[in-house]
C-alpha cells in the first residue's frame, strides 16, 4: 500500500502558518481560511469554481476539527501539495495525549471498511456527532485517504489526500480510501 | 456562519442560502422556527430549496436531518421535496442519502430537466451550427460591443456561454483582464474547454453554473454578457437579476435575443413568414420565448438598469458565404420540425408545411437575386453606481 507519510516526492503548492490561539479565537476563521486556500489552489483546475467549492468543503471540515482539538500555545501549519489530479493536505497540529487519541480514533474509523455506513448511520442518528465525523465524511463521500504521523512528539501530522476532479492519478492507490497506514 | 432561510408562502418553499457551517446545532434555531412556520402553512408538498446554499458542515446537516425527520413525523401526509443544484459539488454527495431517510422525502437535482426545451437545444449535433451562428453574428457584434461599453482590460463574464466561441472571440478582440465563461451544460463546457485548449487559450475561466442561481459574488464584473439565452428560459427576469447582481456598480450588462417571427426572405416570403410565426408558437409551447428580442428594454428597466441602449441587426445571406446562412436554417428545420414539432405531436401535414417554410428560406438565401434575414436585438444597461 502506498503511504502518504513516506512519499516526499509531491511538490508543495501553498503553506500557511496560524497561531493556534489566534486561529481558535473565532469559528469564522475556519471558513475564511478554507476559502482562501481553496481559491488559491483551484486557479488551474478545469472548473476552478466547482473545484474551489469542493476543496473548501474538505479544508473546512479539517479546520473545524482542528479548531476543536488542539492545544495552545502552538502553531497550526497547513501545507497544500499537488499530486497530479489529487491534492494532499498536510496539517501540523499541536496536541496533548487526549487530543492525539481523538485523532487516532477518528482516523482509524475513517479507514474501516464500514466507514460509509457508519457515516450515514451517525448522520441519521439522534445523538449529535462528535467532531471526528468529518473524517468519516471525507472517506465516505470524497474517497479521501487519511493518515497520521508524528507519533512521538507533541506535534501531530494529519495527512489527507483527495481527488476532486476526474482524471488519471499519479499513483492509483489514492483513488480509493486507505484501509491501512 | 452566515446563512439565510426564508419561507415563501406563494411557492410553499423554504429557500436556504449562504454558508451554513454552525459550531453547534443551536445555531440553527432560525431553521427550526422557519420549518415549524412552514409546516403550519403548507399542504401537499413543501419544497426545500438548497440551490444557493454554498456550504454545509456535518453538524448542520445532522440538525437538518433531525428537523426534516421530525417534520415527517409531525405531518406524515406532507411530502418534502429537497431541491439541490448540480453546481454545488458537495450537495449531491450529502443530500442524496436523504432519499433513504423517509419515503416522504424526495431529493431532486436541479438540472437541465428544469429548463423546458433546453435538452433539445443541447444536442451535440447542434454544435457546428452554433459555431456558424456566432461567426455570422460576430461580424455585427464586434462593431457593436464598444457602443455598449466593452473596452480592453475589463473584467468580463459571459453567462450562458454555450460552446464558448463568443468568449474566445471577446478574448482575442478585447483582451479582458479577466474573462469568466459560465454555462449549465457540461457537454457544451467540455467542448468549449477543448476548443480553448486547441487554440492555446488559457486566459478564459470556464465554469459550470446555473445562470438563475449564480454562486458568483456580487459586484464582480465590468461587463456581463448573456446572448440568446434569456429567450430559452421561462423566467428570464431571474437570470437578469443575477446578471445585475454580479455586475459592478457602473458596469454594464449586455443581452441579445431574437424575434423569429420577423425572420424574412425573398422570394417565397409568404411561406417563410408562415413558418416563422409557427416557430414562435412552437417555442411558446415549450415555455420559451423566441420573440423576446424587443422586450429587452422593458426587462432591463424593470430590473433597475440605467442608460439602456438598444439596437437591432439583421444577419443575412449577404454576410459572407450564403451557404453558412443556409446551414443555419437547415439546422433550425432539423430541430424545430424534426424534433420539437414531433415531440409536440404535430400532424404530418403540419410538419410538411412547416418544413417547406425553412426550405423556402434556404432557397431565398441561395438564390442569386434572393435575400434572407434573421433579426437580433441587443440591449445593454448600466447598473447604477
Amino acid at each position: 500500500m502506498h503511504s502518504l507519510i513516506t512519499d516526499s516526492s509531491v511538490p508543495s503548492l501553498i503553506e500557511l502558518e496560524l497561531d493556534a490561539a489566534a486561529f481558535s479565537a473565532d469559528w469564522g476563521h475556519c471558513d475564511r481560511t478554507a476559502n482562501y486556500l481553496a481559491r488559491l489552489a483551484s486557479f488551474d483546475r478545469r472548473d476552478a469554481f466547482l473545484y474551489g467549492n469542493l476543496l473548501s468543503t474538505v479544508l473546512n471540515e479539517l479546520f473545524e476539527i482542528v479548531f476543536c482539538e488542539h492545544q495552545t500555545p502552538g502553531i497550526v501549519r497547513c501545507t497544500l501539495l499537488r499530486n497530479g489530479i489529487a491534492d494532499r493536505i498536510v496539517l501540523e497540529i499541536p496536541v496533548r495525549d487526549a487530543q492525539r487519541a481523538f485523532y487516532e480514533q477518528g482516523v482509524a474509523r475513517s479507514q474501516a471498511p464500514e466507514a460509509a455506513d457508519t457515516y450515514t448511520r451517525t448522520m441519521f442518528g439522534e445523538a449529535t456527532p462528535d467532531r471526528s465525523i468529518g473524517f468519516l465524511e471525507l472517506a465516505a463521500d470524497y474517497g479521501a485517504k487519511i493518515e497520521l504521523a508524528g507519533a512521538t512528539s507533541d506535534i501531530l501530522q494529519l495527512i489527507v489526500e483527495v481527488r476532486l476532479e476526474d482524471g488519471p492519478l499519479s499513483h492509483p492507490s489514492a483513488a480509493t480510501p486507505a484501509t491501512s497506514v | 456562519m452566515s446563512y439565510s432561510v426564508r419561507f415563501d408562502d406563494n411557492n410553499q418553499e423554504i429557500v436556504f442560502a449562504g454558508v451554513m457551517r454552525p459550531k453547534t446545532a443551536s445555531d440553527l434555531e432560525k431553521v427550526h422556527d422557519t420549518v415549524s412556520h412552514a409546516l403550519q402553512r403548507s399542504s401537499g408538498t413543501l419544497f426545500l430549496n438548497f440551490k444557493r446554499l454554498t456550504k454545509l458542515n456535518n453538524i448542520g446537516f445532522h440538525e437538518l436531518v433531525r428537523i426534516f425527520g421530525g417534520a415527517c413525523e409531525t405531518r406524515p401526509e406532507l411530502k418534502l421535496k429537497i431541491i439541490i443544484s448540480s453546481v454545488v459539488g458537495w450537495a449531491a454527495r450529502k443530500f442524496q442519502a436523504l432519499n433513504r431517510l423517509n419515503p416522504n422525502i424526495v431529493v431532486e437535482q436541479y438540472d437541465k430537466d428544469f429548463y423546458p426545451g433546453q435538452g433539445v437545444l443541447e444536442d451535440s449535433g447542434f454544435v457546428p451550427i452554433l459555431r456558424t451562428q456566432t461567426k455570422m453574428t460576430w461580424r455585427h457584434e464586434r462593431e457593436m460591443l464598444p457602443r455598449h461599453g466593452l473596452k480592453e482590460g475589463m473584467h468580463v463574464a459571459d453567462i450562458c456561454c454555450g460552446i464558448g466561441d463568443f468568449a474566445v472571440l471577446v478574448q482575442k478582440e478585447f483582451k479582458p483582464a479577466r474573462l469568466l465563461a459560465l454555462d449549465h451544460a457540461q457537454g457544451s463546457l467540455a467542448y468549449a474547454r477543448k476548443v480553448a485548449a486547441d487554440f492555446g487559450i488559457t486566459e478564459i475561466e470556464y465554469v459550470y453554473g446555473d445562470a438563475a442561481a449564480l454562486l458568483l459574488e456580487d459586484d464582480q464584473f465590468d461587463f456581463v454578457t448573456c446572448r440568446h439565452a434569456l429567450q430559452v428560459f421561462d423566467r428570464p427576469e431571474l437570470i437578469l437579476k443575477e446578471l445585475y447582481r454580479i455586475c459592478k456598480p457602473g458596469g454594464r450588462v449586455y443581452i441579445t435575443n431574437e424575434k423569429n417571427s420577423h425572420c424574412l426572405g425573398e422570394p417565397r416570403a409568404e411561406s417563410i413568414q408562415w413558418t416563422y410565426n409557427e416557430v414562435a408558437r412552437l417555442w411558446a409551447d415549450f415555455k420559451m420565448d423566441i420573440e423576446s428580442g424587443p422586450k429587452g428594454r422593458r426587462l432591463m428597466q424593470e430590473i433597475g438598469f440605467d442608460d439602456i441602449r438598444m439596437e437591432s441587426f439583421m444577419v443575412t445571406n449577404l454576410d459572407g458565404d450564403p451557404q453558412d446562412f443556409a446551414d443555419i436554417i437547415q439546422a433550425w428545420e432539423d430541430v424545430y420540425a424534426g424534433k420539437m414539432a414531433v415531440q409536440r405531436g404535430d400532424s404530418a401535414e403540419f410538419i410538411e408545411r412547416f418544413r417547406k417554410g425553412f426550405q423556402d428560406h434556404i432557397y431565398a438565401a441561395l438564390h442569386p437575386k434572393g435575400y434572407a434575414g434573421w433579426p437580433i436585438w441587443a440591449t445593454s444597461g448600466t447598473k447604477p453606481a
